[in-house]
């Protein structure tokens, strides 16, 4: 160790906190040098006249403003807890009406509220619900083309869209005019991307499966319905979308439609809920004017999929499908 | 002196949990035992019997307030020495800040006022020429430690005055052993050549 290192050892030394070959390294070095000699004796005085200082003793008020201002502290405790509860042959009964009485608010309010989110159609409940409440601006717009009564022309025009053989032979363009001369609503009808897996035999039209050739007979018997009804347009809401508008929804091509308030928000939401039940997403299109969900669920899980995504957005467009239907449905989630 | 140190802290560690129970007067028997303590200590680090005496108070507010912060790994007195250190040194720095705006008054420093209290310090001595002369070199003595930056100063109060071992300064300062060592090295040394220069 150099004299420096040494120097800086001393008070340590001084108080014996040094290790024993640090102490005997000291020790030697200390024999050899005069000037570490001196330092240290300086040292030694100088602590020593520091522990000669007096100390100054408390003034004698000190502990007892100390234990008042303590108490006070724990006094602004024990108000709050006597302000609370005591006496509590009162406060104790008070408290639980209060508390019963919050219990009952919030178990009213949370049924207030779940009465006004919309209820999971089930396929005889659309008549109901639209009669129980008049139907928004975006409702009946969505209404307008899959509920108001059809053509011939235009049913025929969306079977051809869901069977390639009648596509070919006829080239009309896919699209779905709204039959009501006096609105001239016209909605295109986008194709979609998994149309060929779809079988086309069985058509829904409200209440059970027809094939093709029922379906035709049933779209004559529209026509005629529509005829007899004649400026009645949309007389029966309800009534158009159990017969003209279901006859339009296939067995194997199903669409949902719910307003939400953030689409982008629920893109993900809607996706978490066809995944959670064990539906496959065969195809997205996101960024357009609508979102849609191109899906492949099972059809016993179509009603769970419904109650999911009422939870998410208020559903204006339920799956028309029989409640006994069977294996595997391609349908189309629109947001 | 390490078994009477241990006993204390036996002592002290029932108290606080006799305390923590909510038996006040455990809380009371240690103000009692400490207060003179802590109030040397703030007292020297503060330069002010005043400051010290509520810096002495705080500190036990605060330790009955933050009871539950103290875990019981370091001894009470360790932990309450910590919170008055801490304390010290913002009014220490406090003090610091006002006199550097105060104004400066050519015609001779401002009298104190009547009601401030001062410490009655002892200073035993056989001669009335004795006591003066140990009064004038204590005075020395504190302008010296008044002298030393803060942290040089609680090192030395710890130390020399409160005969803290290195290992609780080390757990009351948060410092290594190296670093004490060297400040303590450092405050005597500038206290030495203090005295030497006055003397």
């Amino acid at each position: 160790m150099e004299h420096e290192e040494f120097r800086l050892k001393l008070a340590a030394y001084l108080d014996n906190a040094v290790s024993a070959e640090e102490k005997e390294e000291i020790r030697k070095h200390l024999a050899m040098c005069g000037r570490c000699r001196g330092e240290i004796a300086d040292l030694e005085l100088t602590v020593s006249h520091l522990k000669t200082l007096p100390e100054v003793d408390p003034p004698s008020w000190l502990a007892d403003k100390i234990m008042a201002k303590v108490e006070e502290e724990g006094g602004q405790r024990s108000t709050l807890w006597k302000w609370l509860f005591f006496p509590l042959h009162v406060k104790l009964p008070i408290e639980a009406l209060a508390v019963l009485f919050i219990c009952v608010t919030g178990f009213f309010l949370t049924r207030m509220i779940n009465e006004e989110t919309p209820i999971t159609a089930k396929p005889s409940a659309p008549p109901a619900l639209t009669k129980a409440r008049p139907p928004s601006h975006e409702e009946s717009e969505v209404r307008s083309v899959s509920a108001l009564p059809k053509t011939k022309v235009d049913i025929q025009r969306r079977l051809m869209d869901n069977h390639p053989k009648m596509e070919e032979k006829n080239q009309v363009p896919s699209l779905s005019v709204n039959p009501n001369p006096q609105e001239s609503t016209v909605t295109q009808e986008k194709a979609l991307p998994n149309r060929k897996m779809i079988e086309p035999e069985l058509q829904w039209t409200g209440n059970e499966y027809f094939t093709e050739k029922e379906t035709r007979s049933a779209v004559k018997e529209e026509k005629g319905a529509a005829e007899s009804k004649g400026g009645k347009k949309g007389k029966s809401l309800a009534g158009g979308e159990d017969s003209a508008g279901s006859v339009l929804q296939r067995a194997g091509n199903v669409e949902i439609t719910i307003i939400v308030d953030d689409p982008a928000l629920a893109s993900g939401k809607i996706e978490n809920a066809v995944t959670s039940i064990g539906g496959r997403i065969n195809g997205r299109s996101y960024g357009g004017a609508t979102n849609q969900l191109i899906i492949r669920i099972g059809a016993d899980k179509v009603a769970r999929l419904v109650d999911r995504l009422s939870r998410i957005g208020a559903v204006k467009r339920y799956p028309q499908l029989s409640p006994d239907a069977g294996g595997t449905i391609d349908m189309i989630i629109r947001w | 002196m390490s078994t009477d140190r241990q006993n204390i802290s036996d002592q002290d560690l029932a108290l606080v949990a006799s305390w923590r129970r909510g038996d006040i007067s455990s809380f009371e028997a240690l103000v009692r035992k400490y207060q003179k303590r802590i109030l040397n200590i703030a007292f020297r680090i503060t330069d002010s019997y005043e400051d010290a005496c509520e810096v002495t108070q705080d500190a036990f507010l605060a330790a009955y307030k933050g009871i539950n912060s103290f875990r019981g790994t370091a001894s009470f007195s360790t932990w309450l020495t910590s919170i008055t250190l801490n304390l010290s040194r913002d009014r220490y720095r406090q003090n610091q800040a006002k006199r550097r705006n105060e104004v400066c008054y050519l015609d001779g420093p401002l009298a104190e006022g009547e009601d401030a209290i001062r410490p009655d310090i002892p200073y035993p001595g056989p001669t009335a020429l004795e006591k003066l002369e140990r009064r004038a070199f204590h005075e020395r003595l504190m302008q010296c430690i008044k002298a030393l930056s803060i942290e040089f100063r609680e090192t030395l109060v710890l130390r020399d005055m409160q005969e803290y071992s290195y290992r609780e300064i080390c757990d009351i300062l948060d410092l290594r052993e190296g670093t004490v060592k060297s400040r303590l090295f450092r405050a005597r040394d500038m206290v030495k050549d203090c005295l030497k220069k006055g003397l």
